[in-house]
Formats: structure tokens, sequence, C-alpha cells
């Protein structure tokens, strides 16, 4: 099978399963138990997906986190405080970039 | 004796235009919330054109990828796994399992999409990604009518695609020379947060995300993929339990 094909055949995938109940099951009326289910979608998922954002940034040594941990402090402070998305993933650059030359300086201190 | 009416056609009508046109300022407030997410994932999607580049996989075949599965994640996933010379069942079974947490975002928008016309429903998926679900879902519960909110995720949806696909094309050019200065990669993580916040009013919330977040990472570094779907569910899971129903 060629790559082209694979390719495409995860796009018709990727669209079925986004499709899959918002085509095929919008017309049913779900029990009340589903929907109080899927009313935590938004803070489950994001939750979940942001954890395992961060999973991949972590090589293993514990004191590379630090500038990680301080940028997500940074956005959480920011995303509380002023409730935009511009802000918060500026605050948290800026925090990580500083936090990770810091580290590198101390590093070459020790 | 039989009458036959000609008013049938009329009786019917479809109003088209209204069903079909969007809404101005509902497309304004989709591009101005979209507009910070844009600037986040630019970099994403240059990563991808750098990672396609960087692949074994040829460039064109690469960064069609971006227009057919628009989606980061599987995208990446599907190339690394063909990029290593993987099989095209395995490379196709990671890119779906990396996705699979789209299918609770369709079942959540299940309900509230449900009115909407048929056309909406085949098309809204495809642009389904994390942020426009986290963006659309803090809108709906605004009270605004099917017409706004299909204008308003249609605007957001379309600014994404007219971004992520072009930039993507540009990874695959510039990838391998960019330079790593600014650490604009953090932004992903930084947006995450910032659709997340807003969502965690109450116990039940903060504990869906925690409870996921945890049981992500558990399954995740164990079972590539759906460590996502399995720790969102069991965060809504937990939510469910602790709200108490309904009152």
């Amino acid at each position: 099978v060629s790559d082209a094909i694979v390719i495409v055949l995860a796009g018709l995938g990727t669209w079925a399963l986004r499709a899959s109940f918002i085509v095929f099951a919008a017309q049913r009326a779900m029990p009340s138990a589903v929907d109080r289910f899927l009313a935590y979608a938004r803070p489950a998922m994001l939750g979940a997906l942001l954890a395992g954002v961060m999973a991949t940034r972590v090589d293993g040594v514990a004191v590379t986190l630090v500038p990680e941990l301080a940028g997500l402090v940074a956005a959480v402070l920011a995303a509380w405080r002023t409730r935009n998305l511009a802000w918060t993933a500026a605050s948290a650059i800026v925090v990580f970039a500083v936090a990770e030359r810091a580290l590198a300086g101390i590093e070459r201190l020790l | 004796m039989a009458i036959i009416s000609f008013d049938v056609p009329q009786t019917q009508h479809i109003d088209w235009t209204g069903r079909l046109a969007l809404r101005g300022d509902a497309v304004r407030t989709g591009l101005r919330d979209i507009a910070p997410i844009l600037a986040g994932i630019f970099p994403g999607a240059v990563a991808v054109g750098a990672a396609v580049a960087d692949s074994q996989v040829s460039n064109f075949v690469g960064w069609l990828g971006a227009p057919v599965i628009f989606a980061g994640s599987a995208h990446i996933a599907a190339i690394s796994v063909l990029g290593v010379g993987g099989s095209a069942l395995a490379a196709l079974g990671t890119a779906l399992a990396v996705n699979s947490r789209t299918a609770v975002y369709s079942a959540a928008l299940s309900r509230p999409f449900s009115a909407q016309p048929l056309w909406f429903r085949l098309l809204a998926p495809y642009f389904l990604i994390d942020q426009l679900f986290a963006l659309a879902t803090g809108r709906m519960t605004e009270g605004r009518d099917e017409a706004w909110l299909r204008s308003y995720y249609l605007a957001a949806g379309i600014a994404v695609w007219l971004l992520w696909v072009p930039a993507v094309a540009l990874g695959v050019g510039i990838g391998p020379v960019l330079p790593r200065g600014v650490p604009i990669d953090f932004a992903l993580p930084a947006l995450v947060v910032g659709l997340l916040v807003p969502a965690l009013r109450g116990r039940p919330n903060l504990s869906a995300a925690v409870v996921a977040a945890a049981v992500s990472v558990a399954i995740g570094s164990t079972v590539p993929g759906v460590g996502f779907l399995i720790g969102g569910l069991a965060g809504m899971g937990v939510a469910m339990a602790m709200d108490g129903g309904p009152r």
C-alpha cells in the first residue's frame, strides 16, 4: 500500500471519528446520564491533552522540568487573571524562556 | 376527481440563502476568538512540516496529510510510523488511536448540533480540532441561535485551515533550517491551559481535569495514543459520579 493511500485512509478515518455522533446520532435523544457525562468533556479532554503534551516534553530528568513547570504556572495564572489566550501564551513563553536560560546559567556555574 | 396542486414547491420552500449565509457578527467573533490560537498553532504547523521533510515519506505525500487529515498529532503519528518503515496498518492504527479523543468531542457536540442542517453536520467534523471544540463549547452556553453558532464555528475552522495547510508546506520547505531560539513550541501547552482554565468552575469540573490528566499520563506511557481517550473518559466518569446527578 502506498504512503498516499495511508494518508487518505487516515483522513477518512479521522473524519469518521469526528463525524460519528454529530452526523449519525444527532437526531437521537440521549439518556440524561449520557448528557451529564458529556458535559464534562471539555475539562476532562483538555486535562488529558495537556498532561499528554507535557509528558512528551519530559525526558526523564526531573531538573529539566523546572522551565516547563514555571511556564505552566505562568499560563495558569495568566489564564485565570486575564481569560485571554494571547496573554496566556505570551506569559508562558516568556517565563519558560527566562527559566530555561536561568537554569542553563546555574548549570554552568555548578 | 383529483385536484392537482401547483403550490407544493412553494409550501416546501427552503430558505437556502438563510441556511448558507454567514452572520457577520458571528464571523467577527469567531475570527477574534481564534486569532491567538492561530498564532499558537503556526509553529506547530511548521513543526509538522519539518517532521515531514525529516521523514522518509515524500514531501508531497507528507504535506497532503495537512488538508486530508487536518489534525496535527494524527498527521505526525502517521508520518512517524511510515517514516520508520512501519506497515500501512500500523500507521493508520496509530493515527486513528491518537485522534480517538475526537469521537468524544463529536458525542459532546451531537446534541448542540442536532438542529443544524445536514450539510453543516457533514462539514463541521472536518474542522473539529481540540481548540475549536473548546471555543465552540464555550460559546454554546450563551444562548445563541443555530445560524450564529454555525457562522462562528465555520469562520474559526476555515481560518485555522487557511493558516494550517500553507504553514505545513512552509515547514516542509524551511523546517530543516529553522533556528532554535525562542521556545515558541511552548505555546501549544500554554494555549491548552488557556482553554482549560475557564472550564474549571466547581469541583466536578476540576476533578474531571485532574483525573483525566493523571490517567492520561499513566496509560499513555504504556499504550501510546489511547491515553488521551481513556484519561478523558475516566475524568468525565469521576466528575459525573461527583456531581450527584439531577436534583
